[in-house]
């Protein structure tokens, strides 16, 4: 095994196959300090310490989300240059809400989106997730060849969010594009162009989002914006009745733009990564087609061996020791969930895809704690309806790319294929 | 009204005890430990929020046992 200090963990290299690097962390250096003041968690028991531990370890102030514009970014929450604020200051302002917050308002904006995203309320949604799926490969069946990303995978769970927030038709076209624009940010290095191209079309969402807020105001809709509009939040500590109050306008849009992006591409991701597996394990193919009793479990596989989100980060709001290292106050903590649901402490044989594992619900693909994804049902059941769709109608499905042509996203964050060229005869 | 985990299905995420640490505790083993046998009525409308917390919707009400005259 190759020197833990011998990787370069930004680099593309590393980045586009992350997992040498995270066996020789879990081996040799489980808390490492990857850049000064930057410490990388990599084990499973570890990383559930930090995600139950919230006053320890904050989101808020960018803790959360790792705006990775190399090493220097992640020791310090990052400021965006002056070109870029300008452009965002046209926008909402930001407010810490839901992945971005912390105790004690955390859980009082997350208890908001809790009803409209719960198992129960989420399964009622399965016929318009199987239509939106069905019209998406009705798209694409003739031509016996699919690009997954662009005509499916990313198509899903935007059009699927678009119409749980009550996007109207002549808006979609206008709306995808903004969605696709500005999550572009999130994409690890950008050029200068298109971090100003990201920036402007997250500013025209965040002002499309607030126009419709101010109109749900008046008349409140029966979708997630009109939920929010009509919830009352405790301001204080107190519990006093008349200290609930309205959320404003910025934070409404906080917390539908987060559900947005989170929603978009870490589906897109799983469902990409999903299909390269099966194609890469035939068996475990034959098996799922065979029983899609064992769709299901193949999703949390899919979670954990490549997890869509490979990171996400804290700030020590104290000094604290994990694994016999001393982190400082203000230490970024970097927890790697992509190491920890394939450390071998926990799992069995763990760069192994089995769709049949017995404890396939444990990875931490989702997180834990206080901040374990609230969309995860919506999650589940998008990758499912996709999987049953696409192994209904589709047989014989074949990489239509020489395999060592396939490329990763420079994104210290997701797990991202950028294309997946595929073949198919129809089933 | 009682509150019922099914612990087959529940995944530890600590969603309850975070969201309702007042009815549910956070047991050794990370796992949800209910901590009251009786929930008045009138608390239904929080009690409905406690079960869409749940990930997994692995929880449930119960009709409390009438109690012994």
């Amino acid at each position: 095994m190759k020197s833990v200090h011998s990787f370069n963990p930004f680099s593309e290299d590393t980045i586009s196959c992350p997992y040498p690097f995270y066996d020789a962390m879990r081996q040799q250096d489980p808390v490492h300090e990857a850049a000064p003041g930057v410490f990388f968690i990599s084990k499973y028991d570890t990383i559930n310490k930090v995600l139950r531990d919230p006053h320890t370890f904050k989101s808020g102030e960018g803790a959360a989300f790792l705006n990775f514009q190399g090493e220097e970014g992640l020791a310090t929450p990052t400021r965006p240059p002056e070109v870029i604020q300008k452009i965002l200051d046209k926008g909402q302002p930001s407010r810490d809400t839901l992945l971005s917050g912390d105790p004690p308002h955390h859980v009082r904006y997350r208890s908001l989106v809790n009803r409209p995203l719960s198992p129960g309320r989420v399964a009622k949604l399965k016929p318009m997730v199987t239509t939106v799926v069905d019209e998406l490969i009705d798209n694409f069946i003739e031509d016996g060849k699919v690009e997954l990303v662009s005509q499916f995978a990313m198509m899903v769970p935007l059009t699927v969010v678009s119409i749980t927030l009550g996007v109207p038709t002549e808006d979609l076209e206008k709306y995808k594009d903004w969605s696709v624009r500005s999550v572009a940010t999130l994409a690890g290095q950008l050029t200068p162009e298109k971090a100003i191209d990201a920036a402007t079309a997250s500013v025209e969402l965040q002002n499309y989002i607030a126009a419709k807020v101010e109109e749900a105001r008046k008349d409140p809709p029966d979708n997630l914006i009109g939920n929010l509009v009509q919830a009352h939040m405790l301001e204080d500590e107190t519990g006093d009745e008349k200290n609930y109050r309205p959320l404003d306008t910025p934070e409404i849009v906080s917390v539908v733009q987060q559900l947005l992006v989170a929603g978009q591409e870490t589906v897109n991701y799983l469902i990409t990564s999903l299909t390269l597996l099966l194609l890469d394990n035939p068996k475990q193919m034959t098996a799922v087609r065979n029983d899609f009793s064992l769709i299901p479990k193949m999703v949390e596989e899919g979670i954990r061996i490549e997890s869509p989100i490979q990171a996400l980060g804290r700030f020590a709001t104290k000094d604290v020791e994990l694994e016999g290292k001393v982190i400082p106050k203000g230490s970024r903590v970097v927890m790697l969930y992509g190491c920890a649901n394939r450390d071998e402490a926990k799992f069995k044989d763990p760069s192994k895809f089995d769709v049949q594992r017995d404890d396939l619900t444990d990875h931490v693909g989702f997180g834990a704690g206080p901040h374990y994804c609230i969309g995860s049902a919506l999650a589940r059941l998008e990758s499912r309806i996709a999987f049953e769709r696409l192994l209904t109608r589709l047989k014989n499905i074949r990489l239509d790319q020489p395999r060592d042509s396939l490329r990763y996203q420079y994104n210290f964050i997701f797990r991202a294929l950028t294309e997946l060229n595929l073949r198919f005869d129809k089933a | 009204m009682k509150i019922k985990i099914n612990l087959n299905a529940c995944l530890k995420t600590g969603q309850c005890y975070y969201t309702f640490p007042e009815w549910v505790s956070r047991g050794e083993d990370d796992g949800p430990n209910p901590t009251k046998d009786e929930i008045p009525d009138e608390q239904l409308e929080d009690l409905n929020e406690l079960i869409a917390c749940c990930p997994v919707g692995a929880i449930r009400l119960a009709k409390s046992e009438p109690k012994e005259k």
